[in-house]
């Protein structure tokens, strides 16, 4: 038993810290902070782990983890009064030093821009995209943990993808202009 | 997906999400340790369902966590190699614990079958009826929010005086 143990603690660690911070940019979409966004990482460290009991405790599949993250963060906000937060959280994204997205992994306007624009897109279409891009998480993954249909998942995805076009082209067009 | 939108799916995968603080990393890091600790250490014991769902005391919990097993989008079962779960108790534990109540409701059916009529140590003329108690309960898994109609039937042998005599 102690050697399980010994072997199990350094493969959850190496799996968190590979999955971290795709768990927290989509916590981040559903909670008011960064702290927030952390406890609930925490919370789902331990509903997963007892999830994992009957596999020999051994690290979740990510889409797993997703879905574990999703109910807690459904639950968190039901508690908290979800409105509420919801408009806070918009405004705090402004501030760049509380970002989801890294800041000072690159500095071009467009890129400044599109960090914005994904902030500012409606919650559902936010959630796909979070999933596909940072969480790596296929269609039917994706329609699973939301309980979508694969299509409107992938038709969700483009719709945000095509209104981001939409905004940075105008964007570039008043900038030029 | 035409050249544009792959260029900003690119784009957008160049940016790259927020590493996890070091302090909660710490936090998270020994919360791990603990518990590992305390599944290395406890000796579980059998809990009560928190729903007091009726129906995971039969048979019917095993089809159902069949069921969702494999209509998909739950993922107890996923990638498991080892055997499935080893006793009734725990199944209930893991299944109960994942699912709201939301409706239950119990009624007994119309029909009454009789069973015989025999005459009691005291002369008293007596009859057997199996009557048909159907509850429905529906369920609701939290986390794939997939619900479910669970119906069962419990069969109760009423004994009373047969007064037609």
């Amino acid at each position: 038993m102690d050697q399980r143990r010994d072997k199990l603690g350094p493969q959850w660690k190496t799996w968190l810290d590979e999955s971290a911070p795709r768990l927290l940019a989509y916590a981040r979409a559903r909670c008011h902070s960064a702290e927030e966004a952390e406890d609930l990482l925490q919370d789902a460290l331990i509903k997963l782990w007892s999830y994992q009991e009957e596999r020999g405790h051994r690290p979740p599949d990510l889409p797993l983890a997703f879905s574990v993250m999703r109910y807690l963060g459904l639950d968190q906000g039901r508690r908290k009064g979800r409105r509420e937060k919801r408009d806070k959280k918009i405004i705090q994204f402004q501030k760049e030093e509380d970002h989801w997205l890294d800041p000072t992994m690159e500095e071009t306007e467009e890129a400044e821009i599109l960090r914005q624009e994904v902030d500012a897109l409606p919650d559902k279409l936010r959630e796909v995209l979070t999933l596909k891009i940072w969480g790596g998480l296929t269609f039917a993954e994706i329609g699973k943990l939301l309980s979508i249909s694969n299509n409107t998942a992938a038709s969700r995805y483009r719709y945000a993808l095509e209104q981001l076009q939409k905004k940075l082209k105008h964007l570039k067009q008043t900038n030029h202009g | 997906m035409d050249k544009s939108l792959k260029s900003l799916e690119q784009q957008l995968e160049t940016l790259i999400p927020r590493a996890q603080s070091m302090e909660s990393r710490g936090r998270c890091h020994e919360l791990i340790d603990e518990l590992c600790e305390t599944s290395a250490e406890t000796v579980k014991t059998p809990q009560n369902s928190p729903l007091g769902i009726s129906w995971l005391g039969g048979a019917v919990a095993a089809s159902v966590a069949l069921a969702l097993g494999l209509g998909g989008g739950w993922y107890l079962g996923k990638d498991q190699n080892t055997a499935p779960l080893s006793n009734l108790s725990q199944a209930q534990q893991i299944i109960a614990a994942d699912f709201d109540q939301l409706d239950r409701e119990t009624w007994m059916l119309g029909t009454e079958e009789p069973r015989g009529v025999y005459v009691s140590k005291e002369g008293q003329v007596r009859e057997l009826v199996q009557e048909t108690e159907v509850t429905k309960e529906v369920v609701q898994h939290r986390e794939s929010g997939i619900i479910v109609t669970v119906e069962t039937t419990d069969q109760h042998l009423i004994d009373s005086p047969k007064t037609e005599f």
